[in-house]
């Protein structure tokens, strides 16, 4: 008898031992659905209701910057990502990640307009919410990187020669942590995959 | 005389009566003047030979047409639609993106040869292990029904959860392969992000009702 | 009826391809036979046109020694076959035909996944490893349409001649060019075919919204009728396509 079929018989004889030895369980008291839901978030209402408000929002200030009112865009993200979230302290994935799209969209408005500290705040609220190196983490480094690249100029019109260094310094490192992001994305899309 | 095309309706077969009521109903709107598009396409369809039973647009058929629309522009599914885009791949194969054809490829090279299992006896044994089970089974579980029920509610309950669409990384609706691009395109990927869970939503719905 | 026929031509065949629906009767009125003239090159044409190539014998000569690697175990050196070969794989052989890009990727991990099991058997025949992928290819592509239900354009009929043109092109030495020029013409002539069977407006219709990708205001305005009428008229010309694709379109061999 192969080392396999041995496994499997002796498997077989553990089962029926433990079978026969196991006690009846006594039945725990009744949850219900509703319970197991709440340790099991899904895709609902709320969570659809938050994206639908983020894409009219976005169309509204694609619009804003059509018409060069960057002003009115920033209002309008700023009052999206401060608005209450669907997860409160603890969103899902999706609102993550809209989120962090936003905040990058906000620093880079921001970034252009030479509110240069602002930008830094959206980036850094941006990186809390999408921690995973994904492509929204990746944007805002290269956000980040562009936001710190445009601080170097101006700080260097002002002749602030020290400033404009660090700036600098900054530009390159975010610009290089875009690009190892973007590369770990790749290699993981190159993964195996599960055979669906 | 045969070739003239008014005389090859003698040879035309007969309509049913039903045929007959379409189409008086069509030429009726049509000399009240009050024929509408509806009516004009249900008259075409009609000299164009299709079934009576297509020819009029009846609500069943105007709710299947939109969701075979919806199912086009990627909302849903519909039958049709998949004989749509099968026409389309037909037509115009794309290109397989090179990521996922590195996946597949090294999926394929890297994977571990199966063991071969003799079947026969593996289904054997269990299926003598089911059987001692179901003797002890019956002789030793003696449960109220009043705990039964609570039991396979209770065991239910977390697989009627488990069987909704849970919120998850949006990653894997844009192309890896590109970096977002830095300036822009926020709107259209929080439209791929919208539409791609309101399709998890209804499925979820629908779970919930107990139709799914 | 059905028939098919290869006309005599100095070094090279046409097949006479012609497909009729099976309810061809079904509006009172007979459908028109649909005619087709398929370029075959024959094994002489393929072989001169390749003795001609000084570019492609030293590509197969190239092939040969990567197969014979992959042939003894060398991983890299089938990765590279399959590097080359297998998106022409997916776009002229599985993608078409099985019509929906999970189900040709599904199919390609699964080709691959037989190469790798079976490549070991591969015998060089001069004509590179494409014609051997692609017969490995189109049985695994004929395994899934069996096994899985969905709204499609070919039949598991359809590929078990596929298949067997393939072994005779396999046998005959034919090109990788004219391996995937076959396998795209004759997708586009099943669509044809099955276009060809239904009223000429709602080809149109199916045409301009699904194969050009036009907007439903563009093809509602070309077809004169409103964007809701259109969707009717869609699902009506699909539906009818659905039902012609049920017919026959049998291919027989005619003596010239």
């Amino acid at each position: 008898m192969s080392s396999f079929l041995r496994t499997v018989v002796l498997l077989a004889v553990c089962a029926l031992g433990a079978c026969k030895a196991a006690p009846t369980p006594a039945p725990a008291p009744l949850r219900s659905v509703e319970a197991c839901n709440e340790v099991a978030p899904e895709i609902d209402a709320v969570l659809m209701a938050f994206l639908s408000k983020a894409r009219a929002v976005h169309l509204q200030a694609d619009l804003a910057e059509a018409d060069a009112t960057t002003e009115e865009a920033v209002r309008l993200l700023d009052e999206l990502v401060r608005m209450p979230v669907p997860g409160g302290e603890h969103p899902g994935p999706e609102v993550r990640e809209v989120l962090a799209d936003s905040l990058a969209r906000l620093a880079e408005l921001q970034g252009r307009r030479g509110n240069f500290d602002a930008a830094r705040g959206f980036v850094q609220r941006g990186l809390k919410l999408a921690t995973e190196p994904t492509q929204f983490r990746g944007r805002l480094f290269e956000v980040r990187g562009s936001v710190e690249k445009q601080a170097f100029e101006a700080l260097r019109e002002r002749h602030d020669e020290p400033g404009a260094a660090a700036a600098k310094a900054r530009s390159i490192a975010a610009l290089k942590e875009a690009v190892a992001i973007q590369e770990s994305v790749i290699a993981r899309a190159l993964e195996v995959e599960p055979k669906r | 005389m045969k070739n003239r095309p008014e005389l090859e309706l003698v040879d035309a077969p007969q309509p049913s009566k039903k045929q007959l009521a379409v189409a008086t109903e069509v030429v009726r709107a049509m000399v009240g003047g009050t024929i509408d598009r509806l009516d004009n396409e249900a008259l075409l369809a009609l000299v164009l030979g299709d079934d009576v039973a297509e020819a009029a647009i009846l609500d069943e058929e105007r709710a299947e047409a939109d969701a075979l629309s919806l199912a086009l522009a990627g909302q849903g599914t519909h039958e049709l639609a998949e004989l749509a885009f099968a026409l389309r791949h037909a037509a115009l194969p794309r290109e397989l993106d090179e990521l996922t054809h590195e996946r597949l490829l090294r999926g394929a090279l890297h994977r571990k040869p199966e063991r071969r299992v003799y079947w026969p006896l593996v289904s054997g044994m269990v299926a003598l292990a089911a059987g001692v089970l179901l003797f002890l089974g019956s002789a030793t579980l003696e449960r109220t029904k009043r705990e039964e029920a609570a039991l396979s509610l209770q065991r239910l309950a977390p697989l009627v959860a488990a069987t909704r669409i849970a919120p998850r990384s949006t990653e894997a609706l844009f192309d890896r392969a590109l970096a977002f691009e830095l300036r822009g395109g926020e709107s259209e990927r929080v439209e791929r992000i919208v539409a791609s869970r309101a399709s998890d939503y209804r499925a979820n719905r629908f779970t919930r009702w107990g139709v799914k | 009826m059905n028939s098919q026929g290869r006309v005599a031509t100095p070094g090279s065949s046409l097949r006479l391809v012609a497909e009729v629906p099976k309810d061809a009767n079904v509006y009172g009125r007979a459908r028109p036979s649909i005619l087709r003239l398929v370029h075959s090159p024959s094994t002489s044409e393929v072989a001169s046109a390749r003795a001609l190539d000084p570019v492609r014998i030293a590509e197969l000569a190239a092939e040969r020694e990567l197969a014979e690697r992959a042939k003894a175990g060398d991983r890299r050196a089938l990765a590279e076959l399959l590097r080359k070969y297998g998106p022409i794989l997916y776009r002229s052989v599985l993608l078409p035909r099985l019509g929906s890009e999970a189900m040709a990727q599904d199919a390609l991990a699964d080709t691959y996944v037989r190469v790798v099991e079976k490549f070991v058997h591969f015998e060089w025949r001069g004509c590179g490893v494409y014609p051997w992928l692609r017969v490995v290819a189109m049985r695994i592509a004929l395994d899934m349409l069996r096994s899985r239900k969905r709204e499609r354009l070919f039949e598991p009929d359809d590929l078990v001649r596929a298949i067997d043109m393939a072994e005779r092109d396999l046998d005959d030495g034919l090109d990788v060019r004219l391996c995937e020029e076959r396998d795209l013409e004759a997708s586009k002539a099943k669509l044809d075919s099955g276009l060809a069977a239904i009223n000429s407006r709602y080809s149109l219709a199916i045409r301009l919204r699904v194969l050009e990708e036009k907007s439903r205001e563009e093809v509602a305005a070309t077809l004169g009728v409103t964007v809701s009428t259109l969707d009717v008229v869609l699902h009506r010309a699909l539906k009818a396509l659905k039902k012609a694709l049920g017919g026959d379109a049998v291919e027989e061999e005619v003596s010239p």
